[in-house]
């Protein structure tokens, strides 16, 4: 039986009577990357919240690697969490953070501890204190400190604001390793989505405090790859025509004047062969969507999806 | 529980706030204790440096405004400070069972009262008994007199977090902790006694703790403990509630 790190069962938080989760169902495999996309206010700090034990929910259930809260007290002890902001104590060196939460959880190795500070690139900030850190210190802080117990489930909130490219780059680098080396799963949510399918492996997009849509990268990558649109006042005469002489296999009748072409064509001889067929062509174009694209097109067409002609 | 104690001790002896109160409250005993005339005198205690005995000095310092005052304030400096920082996000979660993280609170207290109670002791020791030669006498009965005052600053302690839990701000449960053993709260009671024609102000913990007297006596230690113990026990299951009811 597949083991799901995540399973929520009509999971529901309301403020005030205003859902701001809103009876969502998800299941996320283990050892997934899970990036969580949504506007803000979609409802995507408070589900991590949820599922990180900060908050109650007001009706509906989660499951983290099948069990409940109830039936295992120490069942938070395989999650760490970073949400909003790093949660650090600012009169205390990195150090001290670090320690101050390791004996909390009954950690007392204080190498493992200096390790997991020079794997998020923060072991050089010897005796100054958090509250003169840079965020992108805070933030690389943070990252360490929900690291201490070793978890089998991060989640992560925006875990890279404020932070450089390289940095980034060296956050992307530390994620993807702890996931392909250690088997961790991930819930992760960035506002720069170009950055965020680079590492995940599925995703789930929110609005409104409901999932609308959750699927893997590879759907993801068939959905937004480059296809030809078509358009024509005979569609379905044009994807005949197409059929016979290019043989293709691979394409989508949009309406009546659009036909959706996804296979790898010349589009030149396209055109030459449906204008000799007598079947007009007004617009031949070439469609590519990244995760961006297709996230502003999945909430509503709220930035048009850009197109590159060709 | 007993981590969380670890951790909370680590944190009360490397957070700048909470070295500050401890160099305070030194400051101040040595004030007290040290400089000759200083009198100190709260509603129900005084202690005069110049003339008092060891003895006395450690009736008056469980009940004295410095001491519960401060010790009251770093207790609350340590608490507010985990949701003022939002490092609470990065521990409660992790203690599931919120009887335990309420119970973990109040045993820092206990930790912070007693540091500051062995100060008190070890340093007028020193300079009342061994410096001045002004010893004194105390019965073995000091010692559930010292638990009884114990028991009220654990229950202001207990109040003082149910309020940081509630608040997540430390300006209120401060003004608590100072207003408290000033003896404020208690003034308006007895405004709101003699408005309404009532006297219940025996039974008010202020009063229980600040007229104990020294030696055993059934009355007013036996109501005491079942006034301050219920009470405590009632800022106990507020503080679990709050915990579990509200969301970080």
């Amino acid at each position: 039986m597949k083991t799901y790190a995540v399973e929520t069962a009509g999971l529901t938080k309301r403020f005030r009577s205003i859902p701001a989760v809103d009876a969502i169902d998800l299941k996320i495999p283990q050892g997934e990357i899970f990036g969580l996309v949504g506007e803000n206010g979609a409802g995507k700090s408070t589900l991590m919240k949820l599922l990180a034990g900060m908050m109650q929910p007001s009706e509906g259930s989660f499951r983290l690697f099948g069990k409940e809260g109830k039936e295992d007290v120490f069942l938070y002890h395989r999650v760490g969490a970073l949400i909003e902001q790093p949660g650090l104590i600012p009169s205390l060196t990195a150090m001290e953070n670090m320690k101050t939460k390791a004996l909390a959880m009954g950690l007392h190795d204080e190498r493992e501890l200096q390790r997991l500070l020079a794997l998020c690139d923060i072991d050089k900030s010897g005796r100054k204190k958090v509250r003169a850190f840079s965020l992108g210190m805070k933030q690389r802080l943070g990252i360490a400190l929900t690291l201490i117990n070793d978890p089998d489930l991060l989640i992560l909130d925006e875990p890279t604001n404020g932070i450089d490219p390289r940095g980034f780059e060296a956050i992307r680098s530390l994620l993807l390793r702890l996931n392909r080396e250690e088997g961790k799963t991930i819930i992760i949510s960035s506002h720069i989505l170009e950055e965020l399918s680079k590492i995940a492996t599925s995703y789930g997009f929110m609005r409104k405090g409901r999932i609308i849509e959750q699927l893997s990268s590879q759907e993801l990558e068939e959905k937004s790859r480059e296809y030809l649109l078509l358009r024509t006042p005979d569609a379905a005469g044009a994807a005949v025509l197409l059929e016979e002489r290019f043989a293709l296999r691979s394409y989508r009748i949009v309406s009546a004047s659009e036909l959706q072409i996804n296979e790898r064509i010349d589009s030149a001889a396209l055109i030459a062969a449906l204008v000799k067929a007598d079947i007009p062509v007004w617009e031949c174009t070439l469609h590519h969507q990244s995760l961006e694209q297709y996230f502003f097109a999945k909430n509503g067409g709220e930035r048009d999806v850009e197109s590159a002609a060709q | 529980m007993w981590n969380l104690l670890r951790s909370d001790v680590y944190r009360f002896l490397h957070t700048r706030s909470t070295q500050i109160v401890t160099l305070l409250y030194v400051l101040m005993l040595i004030l007290l204790v040290s400089t000759t005339g200083v009198v100190s005198n709260t509603a129900y205690a005084s202690f005069d440096a110049s003339t008092d005995s060891l003895s006395d000095f450690l009736i008056f310092f469980p009940k004295s405004l410095v001491f519960l005052f401060l010790v009251l304030l770093a207790h609350v400096l340590l608490v507010s400070e985990e949701y003022q920082s939002g490092y609470a996000k990065n521990l409660y979660p992790y203690v599931q069972n919120k009887w335990k993280l309420a119970a973990s609170r109040l045993l820092s207290f206990v930790f912070i009262w007693g540091l500051f109670a062995f100060i008190s002791i070890l340093y007028s020791t020193c300079w009342l008994g061994f410096v001045c030669d002004r010893w004194g006498t105390l019965s073995v009965s000091y010692l559930i007199y010292l638990f009884a005052q114990f028991l009220y600053a654990l229950l202001l302690a207990g109040t003082a977090t149910l309020l940081v839990h509630l608040i997540r701000g430390r300006i209120l449960p401060v003004l608590f902790v100072l207003l408290q053993p000033c003896g404020v709260f208690w003034g308006l009671q007895v405004m709101l006694m003699q408005h309404f024609s009532l006297d219940y102000g025996r039974y008010l913990p202020y009063m229980l703790s600040g007229v104990l007297p020294m030696q055993w006596a059934n009355e007013p230690y036996l109501q005491l403990f079942l006034i301050v113990g219920v009470s405590l026990l009632l800022a106990y299951i507020g503080n679990v509630l709050v915990l579990k009811k509200k969301d970080l």
